[in-house]
């Protein structure tokens, strides 16, 4: 494998100190192509758009088109006033943080610890009926899970409810899906039955790459199960628990690793636990489009943007400090 | 071997820049539709007979005929030389997203997006097409002014209106619809039949339930908010949102003492057992409408047409439904302030503009609403003795057969109150009892529908955003576990109402309702 790659690089135009810029442009040729698609996809589709955010100030109607987002009159921070002031905004944004949040702190571990677990297991048939197992649930659209959660938690037809009835366990049913106060545990433990085995994946392909020499150095040390899943799996997962922890820093409003904030909510979500479950992001979606009120939808999810630009700089300086890693 | 990847480079390079070149294209090249002639010629050389393919968008979700097949669509095609692709809406926010991007097809059929798609941007207005290529094409004034918009146009006429004349005219067949409660009539035999004369009687019935039948649940609530509060609205003589006329003066529902007496009703239903919270909850009419048909509701608070249709949908079961009487308090009352329920847009991306008013005005005809709502005269329907009513060769209410024959719906396009209510004139059935109980109690009046702010107005903004505040809040009042609790989230909402502008909306209403009087007069 190593010496693939170097024979690959050899071939690579890498020396270029003391061509001309001409030359130079010339010889990578190839790899400007290659840059130049990339750079240009983001522009198109990442940077342009990015002047939408002006009818954020604007009172701009959908009728006027892509020409009425220079064109229509200036309206400062109204819409921002509006958001503010509005009844549900410190939910909206109390609900938003927390339910990410949440996500991030149990969501995280859990496929880490599947993964270490799953190859510590002895029985290879184990291994790998509860590896599909727990993988499966991840091509189940949230549409089916939300009908499933209906089906298990319902307080009047729901499987669980009549099962801990029948056993005496309770008297009344619990209200898991109406009880606004049970949305946040739902909401984060629909994602991780959902997204954890599929995260196992990557974990376990981090595990799979330990040299085995190091097991056996270990076990010769006297170390016992614990001490070698601490001394040798965990060091070695590191990079990928690097990487992954930053990818789910990224996407932190999202859901962060298990995401689908908004599915949950738009799907598990109604009138009465709506106090625990709406989020900014549903909510732009229901002013922007079932009242079409674009300008204001806009100023919605750039105070949604702002909040995600603080949190992914903060957590990366945490990221940077604790684990020595970072995106940037 | 470097040159041959130079070469396999520079190629891939050229087809993806070309592929983004195509996909940027096609679009345009599309544009020139066969049909734009009026579609008589189909490509190349075809025949003129070949029907006219217009594209629909169906802004409901739940429009069962997912195509334009079956008998009827198929006369309809014969008779005007017209047939459909047909889009159903995925979910309600599809058309809003449609109209953003100015994708339209060339016709669109909505009821909540009306006052979005009344513009001369998204479509064309009915009366330049008319002058333009139907000047035959008359339809009365009260149908114009109730579809007319702030510019002076309409852009469509709303089905399911009916002029007072021609209420007048069909009194005794054709009855109002509205919200009611389906019993099962099974178990109110076993009970003794107790009178429900009052909402007093009402309440013992349920607690009747609740000691005879503990598995059951006394009420269930079907979740359009107008069947669900709608039974008990009447009987408390209150609108359940909306702007409403008290006194000559317009004001907000939310204001209305009988609308706070309404939910503190409801409310003591929840609190005794009688309505589940998770009720609530539900989101499509399936999840509560299966509570009945599995046996587990003994009432259902639906529409005037429940109780037949439970029962045609329980029959394997062996339940029956019955409605309950319509008016049980003095208080009740019975408005009618709407002016249609949906309309057919002919968009500006319309390819045969022509062609689509010439079918508007087929479905709006006598002719055309018969045969798409009832079917074809002497095979599916005939006359009773007098003329009068409609009398099927087929059970009328039956969704399977409504689905193969394709008719019912489509008549929904053009067809007017009259000839919807007509077809359900079925003596001896629950329905038909209903509706006319609830006719002799119903005043028509649509100028207070007409108090409607035009869409990205001020006012429209605040009233959507008092609807969606009812729609949110309403559950922590109808769930208050005590009357205290009840009235005082009743109030929060009111208080939230006037933070959001409800006295400026109210104001813009009784401005409004002047200039709509005159127009009526």
């Amino acid at each position: 494998m190593k010496t693939n790659t170097n024979d690959a690089m050899r071939e690579l135009p890498l020396n270029w100190q003391g061509d001309s810029l001409g030359r130079r442009f010339k010889k990578q040729i190839a790899f400007q192509i290659f840059v130049w698609f990339g750079l240009a996809f983001l522009l198109v589709f990442s940077y342009a758009p990015m002047f939408g955010i002006l009818i954020a100030f604007k009172n701009y109607k959908i009728s006027s088109g892509i020409s009425g987002i220079f064109t229509s009159e200036w309206v400062g921070l109204r819409y921002f006033r509006e958001l503010v002031r509005d009844y549900n905004f410190p939910n909206l944004v109390r609900n938003t943080l927390s339910i990410s949040v949440l996500k991030l702190i149990f969501s995280f571990p859990v496929p880490i610890i599947l993964a270490i677990m799953l190859t510590e297991t002895r029985s290879a048939f184990m291994k790998r009926f509860v590896q599909t197992a727990s993988y499966l649930p991840h091509f189940i659209s949230w549409v089916i899970v939300s009908g499933m959660a209906y089906a298990f938690f319902s307080a009047e037809t729901g499987l669980v409810n009549n099962l801990l009835i029948s056993l005496h366990m309770i008297d009344e049913p619990l209200k898991i899906l109406t009880d606004p106060n049970s949305f946040w545990g739902l909401a984060v433990g629909s994602a991780i039955w959902k997204e954890a085995g599929w995260w196992t994946i990557i974990f376990l392909a981090a595990i799979a790459g330990i040299d085995p020499m190091l097991y056996e150095a270990a076990e010769m040390d006297g170390a016992g199960r614990l001490k070698r899943i601490w001394h040798v799996t965990l060091p070695g997962m590191k990079a990928a628990i690097v990487s992954v922890l930053i990818l789910s820093i990224g996407s932190i409003l999202g859901g962060g690793l298990v995401g689908s904030n908004f599915e949950q909510v738009m799907l598990l979500g109604n009138s009465l636990n709506n106090d625990k479950s709406q989020i900014i992001q549903t909510y732009a979606f229901n002013v922007g489009l079932a009242q079409g009120r674009y300008a204001f939808a806009a100023a919605v999810d750039l105070v949604q943007s702002v909040i995600a630009v603080i949190l992914v700089v903060s957590s990366n300086a945490i990221a940077k400090k604790v684990a020595g890693s970072s995106l940037y | 071997m470097k040159k041959f990847r130079k070469i396999l480079l520079t190629a891939t390079a050229m087809l993806l820049v070309m592929s983004l070149l195509v996909a940027c294209g096609s679009n345009n090249a599309s544009k020139e539709s066969p049909a734009a002639n009026g579609g008589k010629t189909e490509g190349n050389g075809s025949s003129s007979s070949e029907p006219v393919t217009l594209n629909l968008f169906v802004d409901q979700p739940w429009w069962p005929f997912k195509d334009w097949s079956g008998d009827i669509p198929e006369e309809i095609t014969k008779r005007t030389g017209i047939r459909l692709n047909v889009t159903v809406a995925t979910d309600e926010k599809q058309l809003p997203i449609m109209l953003a991007s100015g994708d339209l097809p060339d016709l669109v059929v909505t009821s909540t997006q009306y006052q979005q798609m009344s513009n001369s941007e998204a479509a064309y207005p009915w009366q330049e097409l008319i002058d333009k290529y139907t000047p035959d094409f008359k339809i009365d004034h009260d149908r114009i002014a109730v579809n007319t918009v702030s510019d002076g146009n309409y852009y469509t006429i709303r089905n399911n209106f009916s002029t007072a004349e021609e209420w007048k005219q069909h009194e005794k067949y054709a009855f109002s619809n509205g919200a009611a409660i389906a019993v099962r009539s099974d178990l109110m035999e076993e009970m003794g039949n107790p009178e429900v004369k009052s909402l007093e009687d009402l309440d013992a019935l349920f607690g009747q339930v609740k000691t005879k039948y503990p598995d059951m649940i006394p009420l269930v609530l079907t979740p359009t908010p107008t069947w669900a509060k709608g039974y008990f609205a009447q009987n408390f003589g209150a609108m359940i949102s909306g702007l409403i006329e008290e006194n000559g003066k317009m004001l907000y529902a939310l204001n209305t003492q009988e609308l706070k007496d309404m939910y503190l009703y409801m409310n003591q239903l929840y609190r005794k057992g009688y309505i589940k919270a998770e009720n609530l909850a539900y989101k499509s009419e399936d999840q509560a409408k299966q509570l009945a048909t599995t046996g587990k509701a003994f009432a259902y608070a639906w529409d005037t047409s429940g109780a037949d249709r439970l029962t045609a949908a329980t029959q394997q079961s062996g339940y029956s439904w019955e409605v309950l009487p319509i008016k049980i308090s003095d208080n009740f009352k019975h408005e009618r302030y709407d002016s249609g329920w949906q309309g057919v847009f002919i968009t500006r991306n319309n390819k045969d503009p022509e062609a689509s008013i010439k079918l508007v005005q087929f479905l709006m005809s006598d002719e055309g609403q018969k045969l798409a709502m009832w079917g074809q005269e002497g095979t599916d329907w005939n006359y009773d003795e007098n003329g009068n009513y409609p009398v099927f060769q087929y059970n009328f209410t039956d969704e399977d057969i409504r689905l193969q024959k394709g008719v019912y719906y489509w008549g929904l396009l053009g067809g007017s109150a009259v000839t919807e209510q007509l077809a359900y004139f079925n003596p001896g059935t629950q329905t038909t009892k209903a509706n006319q109980e609830l006719s002799a109690l119903t005043t028509f009046r649509p100028e207070i529908g007409m108090v409607r702010p035009d869409s990205d107005t001020e006012e429209q903004v605040i009233s959507t955003n008092i609807e969606n505040l009812i729609k949110n809040e309403e559950s922590k009042v109808l769930l208050a576990n005590s009357e205290e609790e009840a009235i005082k989230a009743y109030e929060t909402i009111v208080e939230q109402a006037n933070k959001i502008g409800m006295p400026i909306l109210e104001a813009w209403a009784n401005e409004k309702y002047e200039q709509v009087k005159e127009l009526f007069e």
